[in-house]
């Protein structure tokens, strides 16, 4: 063990203090002429001994903690002698090589190959290592580092870049770690790549390469000058709900040149149709979005892609794909908890004119009584509206959580059916929060009724309201409501004025619970007589609706989900593998069924990032994570060459230290109280 | 309202004569008192007083008459029936107090029986006393006369504690050597074996006498107030033990507490009259207590 500060050992004199303590202080004996000792005959030995071994241990302790505490102001570490078994070598190299997205520009897949190699020619096969990683989002080591110099040579010989993001600081520390678990003379770090600078952002500086291991950068350039132009960013509905409304797809081009870019041509193409072109005009080094607004009236997978006419500034760039799946239409279930023949009175009336105003509506709505809920209603429904609903049958409420656990969603609209306790025990695990009473408005400033206040218009249900002239929520008036409790695990979208909860939704499994803690009745507000009632019902069931839809759009290099007894190709045709499903190339992916229809189509596209040209230079990265000599930090070395080295572990054992300071502190407190003290 | 008997120790310590202090604390306790009953028709003269219709004839005195031409009646004082033995232990664990300034156990104990017997002298009770550590030191039969309880006295003031304690020998011997039915009263801190204390009292019990144990405990005994570490050197046999008084208090007071029940229950066991007394008890109580058990006997 060594320490960080020996100087303060010195201290350790100090540990005698308590022993002195003991001594100057111990009880002086007072002698006694008693008129009979029989009262002490059972105990006075057993107390005495007792007390002595109390004050023993409290001394050994108190000496131990002074010893502790001075070994903590010293800082101490273990400096363990370890054999070292690893094998040797003269020279250990890590060949590091940048297949990125970017490493597929004119001139540098070839460029690679040949660093790759020559790097690895002067190695000898008897005396040296080498290693081979390939590295894009993460590091991947294509051969571990070995003495087979030529098996090395010949995966470098196969290096070829993909579609992937760049990461250079984790390809780095991967090649420093599998250097440290080898013996070298000399160890070096080739690093082979266009040293794109989006590639080195994700480097935090919290590491460095071990003292003895040297960093060489290769770097490389495209042979003749790429276009300059990419898309960057895009923006399109992922799932939608089949109605006559039309959809965005926005793109987001750059222009890296110092030119400016006129007229260029972008093309909406949907199932392999020419949709639109249209025509962008970009500053030099800036940005510019396009946006298409197409009706997508074809229910399930609508394949499609914007493509930039322009030359790319990495192959790939200038196309973006996409998936729009759209819901033919969206069955909900409207349980109504207070049927009638007047309007006025009846729970479902509003609600139903406002989901299915025609023939064209988007919702496929079923109404029916509590009594009239069956396990296979909710299950043939992607949500159920809950309109004054004080019960349902227990099967039913069973299939309620079922919902949810696929991801569908249910509404709340409680209203003077519910009663707080009996919707607070069947409702519990389905419902976002508890309802305690009804509430009267009190409002003030002249209002007769409470308002819509503090609405997140971030959320996709109020997205629609909150440019102006979209749509004022604050209109409707609520002059009963309930109150509610147990809210701390949701998430709440408005509130009244008087800033209780207006409308709650929680998440639970895959689903969405919400309420709106007023049911549509005009006795309880004027909600359904406002206009933006029927925009938010719709945003509403769409939001609840659309998360049942599956995913469809990924980027290059993410997994594939690909359900059992389907089968996935590739956008060449090729099928993959069930453990091969990651996404490559940028393209469509058809997912087939056992009889070979396919069931969804998923979009992938490169990392956009990787269009970015601008570079870093290569002493900027060395100077970031070489290590000046005598430097610490998160990495060390095993000495080179002896056959016994000394490692300086961590400074664990100084918080064990500190932790049993701590304990015996607590210890000494405890016995010490129960001491005799005479 | 104190009573009177109940002189401060520190003032009758300063009072030399036994003699002395137990007239000053029996007539501090008499002037509480109504005036003794036990007066009538005796063989000894007391006072003339004159004759009233319906005295006896026969107990007019004719000297008196002839001489003064009046008739007196002779009173005279009634011998008394009771014979009460005082025992008084005068071991050396006696001899333990706890303050320099406070009485000894014993001296607590001969100021008692002082007080007793003179209290006794007054009524006309015969008191003897017996001094006793391992075995009789001092044996002074009942008797009535002054001159009797001078040398009670005496043999009180001059009693020093010594040798070890053993109750129940002495009183044995003491319980064999009794012809007369009384009142026994046994002044002791009975540090030996409650049984065989008991089985003695018991002795005198089956033999028809009545005992009054007074219990005589300092205060160092009763309440164990020592804080430091402590050597304790038994007074009686040498013995010497190392004490933590903080943890050996409880022990030593359960210890005590059952020492002392065991008398109590003892006692009521065989219709003794029990007391515990510290030596800052006031005097006055062992007389009220010999009252009571006296007025009982009639």
């Amino acid at each position: 063990m060594s320490f960080l500060h020996p100087f303060f050992l010195i201290a350790l004199g100090g540990a005698a203090a308590p022993i002195l303590i003991h001594f100057l202080t111990r009880d002086r004996v007072q002698y006694v002429a008693f008129s009979t000792v029989r009262f002490f005959a059972k105990g006075a030995k057993l107390v005495v001994q007792r007390k002595n071994f109390q004050e023993l241990i409290l001394l050994l302790m108190r000496v131990l903690l002074a010893i502790l505490l001075v070994i903590i102001f010293a800082r101490p570490f273990f400096k363990s002698k370890v054999v070292d078994n690893r094998q040797s070598f003269d020279t250990a190299r890590v060949v590091v090589a940048d297949v990125s997205a970017s490493m597929r520009r004119t001139g540098l897949p070839d460029a690679l190959k040949k660093e790759a190699t020559d790097a690895l020619d002067s190695l000898k096969e008897d005396s040296d290592a080498a290693a081979l990683i390939a590295f894009s989002d993460s590091p991947n080591v294509v051969e571990p580092l070995g003495n087979k110099i030529a098996q090395v040579k010949t995966a470098a010989a196969a290096l070829a870049p993909g579609y992937g993001g760049t990461n250079i600081g984790e390809a780095l520390r991967k090649a420093n770690d599998l250097l440290h678990a080898v013996k070298a003379q000399q160890k070096e770090i080739v690093l082979i790549s266009d040293l794109q600078r989006e590639g080195w952002r994700y480097f935090k500086g919290d590491w460095k390469l071990a003292e003895n291991v040297k960093l060489v950068i290769k770097t490389l350039k495209p042979t003749d000058d790429n276009g300059k132009l990419a898309i960057v960013d895009a923006d399109v509905p992922h799932s939608l709900v089949l109605d006559k409304q039309p959809s965005s797809i926005a793109v987001r081009v750059a222009n890296y040149s110092d030119k400016p870019c006129e007229k260029l041509n972008v093309t909406l193409e949907l199932g392999g149709k020419k949709i639109d072109t249209q025509q962008l005009n970009i500053r030099a080094n800036g940005t510019a979005a396009m946006r298409f607004r197409h009706v997508f009236d074809t229910p399930g997978d609508n394949p499609g892609s914007v493509t930039i006419a322009g030359d790319p500034s990495v192959p790939g760039g200038n196309v973006f794909y996409f998936n729009a799946r759209v819901i033919p239409r969206i069955p909900i279930l409207l349980v109504n908890g207070k049927p009638s023949s007047n309007p006025l009175v009846d729970a479902s009336f509003f609600i139903d004119k406002a989901l299915a105003p025609d023939a064209e509506t988007p919702f496929d709505v079923k109404v029916l009584t509590p009594n009239e809920v069956t396990p296979q209603a909710v299950g043939g429904s992607l949500v159920v509206i809950l309109a004054n609903v004080g019960s349902l049958p227990t099967p039913a409420t069973e299939a309620l959580s079922a919902l949810l656990s696929r991801g569908g969603g249910i509404f709340f609209l409680p209203g003077d059916q519910v009663r707080p306790d009996a919707f607070n025990a069947q409702f519990a695990h389905v419902a976002p929060c508890k309802l305690r009473e009804v509430l009267q408005a009190k409002p003030a400033n002249g209002e007769t009724a409470e308002s819509l206040t503090r609405i997140d218009f971030d959320h996709p249900i109020f997205e629609t309201f909150s440019r102006p002239h979209h749509g004022d929520l604050s209109l409707p008036k609520f002059a009963k409501y309930w109150e509610t409790t147990d809210t701390q695990l949701s998430h709440v979208l408005a509130r009244f004025g008087d800033g209780r909860p207006a409308i709650v939704e929680r998440e639970i499994d895959k689903g969405v619970s919400m309420i709106l803690v007023s049911a549509i009745d005009p006795k309880w507000n004027d909600f359904a007589y406002q206009s933006v009632f029927l925009p938010y019902l719709h945003q509403t069931m769409r939001y609840l609706a659309v998360r049942t839809e599956l995913k469809t759009n990924f980027s290059s290099g993410d997994l594939l989900p690909v359900p059992e007894g389907n089968t996935l190709k590739n956008p060449k045709g090729e099928k993959l593998a069930a453990n091969e499903t990651s996404a490559a190339d940028p393209g469509f992916y058809p997912l087939l069924n056992k009889e070979g229809k396919t069931v969804a189509i998923y979009a992938v596209n490169g990392n956009f990032s990787e269009a970015n040209p601008a570079v870093i230079a290569g002493d900027e990265i060395s100077a970031a994570i070489e290590r000046a000599p005598g430097e610490l930090g998160d990495s060390f070395d095993i000495g080179s060459t002896s056959g016994t080295t000394e490692k300086m572990n961590d400074h664990r054992i100084w918080w064990y230290l500190l932790c049993g300071l701590l304990c015996l502190s607590f210890a000494e407190l405890v016995v010490g109280n129960k001491t005799l003290r005479h | 309202m104190a009573t009177p008997g109940a002189l401060d120790f520190n003032v009758l310590a300063r009072i030399d004569s036994m003699q002395l202090l137990a007239k000053v604390v029996v007539e501090g306790f008499v002037l509480g008192l109504h005036r003794s009953p036990y007066r009538g028709f005796s063989v000894e003269f007391a006072e003339y007083r004159q004759y009233s219709p319906g005295d006896e004839v026969k107990h007019v005195d004719w000297k008196v008459y002839g001489k003064t031409d009046r008739y007196y009646i002779k009173q005279f004082e009634e011998e008394t029936n009771l014979t009460c033995y005082l025992i008084v232990d005068a071991s050396a664990s006696m001899g333990y107090r706890l303050s320099p300034e406070g009485p000894t156990k014993l001296q607590y104990a001969s100021q008692m029986a002082a007080c007793l017997s003179y209290f006794m002298m007054r009524q006309r009770d015969a008191s003897g006393l017996m001094i006793f550590d391992t075995k009789i030191r001092t044996a002074l039969p009942p008797r009535l006369r002054q001159t009797h309880l001078k040398h009670i006295l005496a043999a009180l003031e001059t009693a020093e504690p010594g040798g070890e304690t053993n109750i129940s020998k002495p009183l044995h011997e003491l319980a064999e050597g009794l012809k007369r039915k009384g009142l026994i009263i046994l002044i002791s801190d009975l540090l030996d074996d409650p049984e065989k204390v008991i089985s003695a009292l018991q002795h005198f019990r089956f033999q028809g006498h009545e005992v009054i144990v007074f219990q005589v405990m300092d205060t160092g005994e009763l309440n164990f107030p020592f804080t430091t570490m402590t050597e304790f050197t038994d007074l009686e046999t040498g013995q010497k033990m190392m004490v933590s008084p903080e943890g050996m208090k409880p022990i030593y007071m359960e210890e005590l507490r059952k020492f002392l029940t065991s008398y109590e229950k003892g006692c009521a066991g065989i219709h003794a009259d029990y007391r515990l007394f510290d030596t800052s008890t006031p005097l006055a109580l062992a007389l009220s207590e010999y009252l009571h058990r006296r007025s009982r006997m009639g």
